[in-house]
């Protein structure tokens, strides 16, 4: 999706291929530098609601590892680790895709999706084009 | 709470104690503190700290569980439940491993003073070659 959004076009197989990605049991976040090979710069950083701001409004494609709670759209009670796409900050809500919803995107306050991310201590990879 | 009283009378009146509860009452036997009175709000209100606090434990557990479990995984088809309170023979909690339609895959102990996890490489690497084979599974079902 992150690499999409950049306009490179890329398959879920070499994707998959390329980050080492097992079904089931998914794929170390630290890998997405592995995204590089396609002529992008990646950084994976910890990073707060204002750095994801600022970058997309840099046209820098923003991942965040979050974990599931309630407050995320489409989750329940399952609380695994997970990745996202976000789109867009605004005061109140952050806009994201997640890859596990077969819609999309979909809206959480940012107090749910600050939760969520900060079990994963704010970790996030930055992508854009070199 | 405030400062607490004293009494060697243990054997005093129990009227006489419990007049004036708006500081604990210290009992005790021999010179040594055998017991504390409180008003039955102080007591209210201890008990629910201490219902907080194992319930902050619990997360804790949990996020020890998970560290363990998921290491830096995303998109890992494992949920976790709940830490279950184990208190004997050592105090420990108990957290469960689930596929995402309800399969209970695996129980992870947490030593409740060490944070210990009692989940070795191997198991772990067992419990990913579970969730692996029974997604895979699942998705040729579908």
């Amino acid at each position: 999706m992150a690499l999409a959004q950049l306009g490179i076009v890329v398959t879920q197989t070499q994707l998959a291929q390329t980050l080492g990605t097992r079904i089931g049991v998914g794929t170390p976040f630290s890998r997405v530098e592995r995204l590089a090979q396609w002529d992008v710069r990646v950084r994976v950083t910890r990073a707060s609601i204002d750095d994801l701001a600022t970058l997309l409004a840099a046209d820098i494609a923003a991942i965040a590892a979050v974990t599931t709670t309630p407050g995320l759209p489409g989750w329940g009670n399952i609380r695994t680790q997970h990745a996202v796409l976000v789109v867009k900050v605004d005061a109140e809500q952050i806009t994201y895709h997640d890859p596990s919803l077969a819609y999309g995107p979909v809206s959480a306050l940012c107090d749910e999706f600050l939760l969520a991310w900060g079990e994963m201590d704010e970790q996030a990879a930055f992508v854009s084009r070199r | 709470m405030g400062k607490p009283k004293r009494t060697r009378e243990v054997g005093a009146s129990y009227s006489a104690l419990v007049t004036d509860l708006s500081h604990p009452i210290i009992l005790e036997r021999d010179g040594q503190p055998l017991a504390v009175l409180v008003s039955i709000e102080e007591y209210e209100r201890y008990q629910t700290l201490l219902e907080e606090q194992q319930r902050m434990l619990s997360l804790e557990a949990r996020r020890v569980a998970d560290h363990a479990v998921f290491g830096d995984l995303v998109g890992c088809a494992l949920s976790s439940g709940d830490a279950v309170w184990v208190p004997t023979p050592e105090p420990h909690w108990r957290v469960p491993y689930r596929s995402f339609d309800g399969r209970l895959l695996a129980v992870v102990e947490v030593d409740a003073h060490t944070h210990t996890v009692s989940l070795t490489d191997e198991e772990r690497a067992a419990l990913l070659e579970r969730i692996e084979r029974l997604t895979a599974l699942n998705d040729v079902a579908a």
